[in-house]
């Protein structure tokens, strides 16, 4: 017999690069596993950049995960767009214009369009446990601060003292094995205040 | 009265300040220039191929953008050219004065002189030096090939303007700062194809002798990434430099005796380049490079070199290690030029010229592969060709030169205004198409549009 009655809620979270999908996974998994309540059915779709955002979002929506929630009997209510305040040495230039993609989204009937912004970029988050990044680094000694101006010349200078050298992407996987997901929710509590009310978080 | 005084006192204070600060200055110009790093600012290059006059200014990386057959690479090589051209013989910078295929056959600069300027730091000294050539000709009874013109110029990084040190506007004179408290006036006979440089170098006791030098010896290099990279680890007929250990920089078949050599020379910078291939190319898991003694010396007249080295890949899905000759083009090639960028940082390498740095690159790790050279050249700077929108995209407009369509078939370069900067980008994103295409649509539209080329390239 076919079910019938409201669909359950979906939210989906477009990240623009790898690190990002990796973080907002991992994130989503802690939530899972430490919520209080059910949290939200969600996914974390990556755009691989952001040259034609609002097509690509709307294409996506409209074409795939949009369908396939409503074959699960689940609707997708709330999109959640995460990106960096800042750009890093060689990410792609042009701006989004987020009053459109909101404006697009919203045609789809989706009810809610929320903001993450990461302030200024992945790797600020990431070495919010910096103990961890050291562990993953083997390296004996927390330095007490890192040179550089930006949190990827940061994590930069940090990856050198053990001979590595930080990759967008291909670096985190590994690294967030050790890393502690919840030192840097702590930290990044405003940032994360409305996903986490859109998700049902209760920690 | 007093007035008058004052003032010549006044004056008189003025010229002593200004005697200090260029006892400072010259002071501090004889430092020695030797354990200083270069950094090249902007090249500037005209009268060679197709091109008439192109200014460069160099950045961390640079890339120059433009059609096939436009002159992004008769670029690289003219910097290359006049660089050896520095520290040639004076004999063989006649016969480099005759070099065919770089003499400008365009009918728009077929009289052009040959000409290289190239401004840059070191250590707290700014300097500009350049020269120019008549290239050889054939008609008129007049062979060309002399040097016409030759200039340097030096100042504090904190100074406004330059003090001309070397100054030579005719062929077999040239006037010279010969002493600390000189001036441009010291006259010293020159011939077709000496430099002034060359004279100065035998001079002892010059105050700016160690500035000269470091000029001399500034180091550029050019790596063709468009070869096919199978002769590039280890060559059948290793050169006799290949004995022993050595991280001077490689040549094409020396790859693989270059990573040897690290392993045992410097091991945490064979570890950095180790795991940063490991780290990019998830296809390979591990690399070591392998040296190959094939037979034992024996008593023969002549030895043939009989060392070979190789690097022994583990590939992710591969049972067993493989030549490094089994794995991919894109991989070699990748494998090829981190290895240069390293050897460029270690060998002080002032600047690194790569042709289309892209090629055989696929366009999701082009990204990284920029950090990564970049990280690894360390404070030698990069310039690349390129006919890549997805490399563009990923670097700041200011650091693209974009080859413009000129009337006249002679290359020039241009970059888009600062001021034009974020118009660029907004248009780029409201098009919602990369900025990397966007500035391709936009070098190609210039073509009939001169307005534009006005409004927004300088």
């Amino acid at each position: 017999m076919k079910k019938t009655g409201p669909n359950k809620p979906h939210v989906v979270i477009f990240v623009e690069g790898d690190t990002d999908k990796v973080f907002f996974d991992r994130l989503i998994q802690f939530y899972r596993e430490h919520s209080t309540t059910e949290v939200v059915s969600c996914e974390v779709r990556n755009l691989r950049g952001v040259t034609r955002y609002t097509n690509k979002i709307v294409g996506k929506l409209q074409n795939d995960i949009c369908p396939k929630a409503l074959k699960k009997g689940m609707a997708v209510t709330a999109v959640c767009c995460s990106y960096d305040t800042d750009v890093f040495e060689y990410a792609e230039r042009p701006v989004v214009d987020w009053n459109k993609v909101e404006r697009e989204v919203k045609k789809l009937g989706i009810r809610e369009f929320c903001h993450v912004r990461v302030e200024q970029m992945m790797e600020d988050w990431l070495l919010d446990d910096m103990a961890g990044i050291c562990a993953y680094l083997k390296l004996k000694k927390v330095p007490e601060s890192l040179s550089g101006e930006t949190g990827y010349q940061k994590m930069q200078s940090l990856f050198k003292r053990a001979n590595k050298i930080y990759l967008k992407g291909n670096s985190i996987t590994p690294m967030l094995a050790t890393i502690d997901v919840s030192v840097i929710r702590q930290q990044r509590q405003t940032s994360l205040a409305r996903l986490e009310a859109i998700l049902n978080v209760s920690i | 009265m007093k007035m008058k005084n004052f003032r010549k006192r006044n004056d008189l204070l003025r010229f002593l300040l200004e005697i200090t600060k260029n006892k400072l200055f010259l002071r501090s110009i004889r430092k020695n220039y030797d354990i200083m790093e270069i950094s090249v600012k902007k090249i500037k290059v005209g009268g060679v191929t197709n091109i008439k006059d192109v200014e460069i200014p160099m950045e961390k990386l640079t890339a120059l953008v433009a059609p096939n057959n436009y002159g992004k690479s008769n670029f690289l090589v003219a910097v290359e050219f006049a660089l050896q051209f520095m520290t040639a013989t004076s004999e063989t910078r006649l016969s480099m004065m005759s070099t065919r295929n770089l003499i400008p056959i365009n009918k728009s600069m077929e009289d052009a002189p040959f000409s290289f300027e190239i401004e840059g730091s070191m250590g707290d000294t700014r300097f500009v030096y350049g020269f120019s050539f008549e290239w050889a000709r054939t008609n008129g009874g007049d062979q060309g090939c002399r040097l016409v013109s030759e200039s340097l110029k030096l100042k504090q990084a904190s100074e406004l303007k330059y003090k001309v040190f070397i100054k030579r506007e005719e062929t077999e004179r040239a006037l010279i700062i010969a002493t600390s408290r000189g001036r441009c006036n010291k006259e010293i006979v020159v011939d077709r194809s000496t430099l002034v440089i060359d004279k100065l170098m035998n001079m002892d006791g010059l105050f700016y002798l160690d500035a000269v030098k470091a000029i001399r010896s500034i180091n550029v290099k050019r790596v063709n990434t468009l070869e096919n990279p199978d002769g590039i680890f280890s060559s059948p007929y290793p050169s006799a430099a290949m004995s022993g250990y050595s991280v001077a920089m490689p040549k094409p078949g020396e790859i693989g005796f270059f990573i040897n050599s690290l392993r045992h020379l410097d091991a945490d910078k064979y570890e950095l380049l180790r795991n940063t291939i490991v780290d990019l190319l998830p296809n390979i898991e591990d690399f070591e490079p392998v040296q190959v003694d094939l037979s034992p010396k024996t008593d023969v007249p002549f030895q043939l070199p009989n060392t070979y080295f190789d690097i022994r890949v583990k590939e992710r899905f591969n049972n067993q290690y493989t030549s490094i000759n089994n794995v991919s083009t894109g991989s070699k090639k990748i494998l090829f030029v981190l290895t240069m960028s390293l050897a460029a940082s270690l060998n002080r390498v002032d600047l690194l010229m790569f042709e289309e740095l892209e090629n055989s690159v696929h366009p999701r790790l082009l990204q990284n592969l920029l950090q990564v050279v970049t990280e690894l050249a360390g404070d030698t700077k990069i310039i690349t060709t390129s006919h890549s929108p997805y490399l563009v995209k990923y670097l700041s407009p200011d650091n693209i030169q974009l080859g413009l369509p000129t009337h006249t078939g002679v290359a020039e370069f241009k970059t888009i205004k600062p001021s034009k900067v974020n118009k660029v980008l907004r248009q780029a994103s409201a098009e919602e198409v990369s900025i990397g295409e966007y500035l391709f649509d936009m070098m190609l539209d210039a073509e009939a549009d001169d307005e534009m080329m006005n409004e927004y390239f300088a």
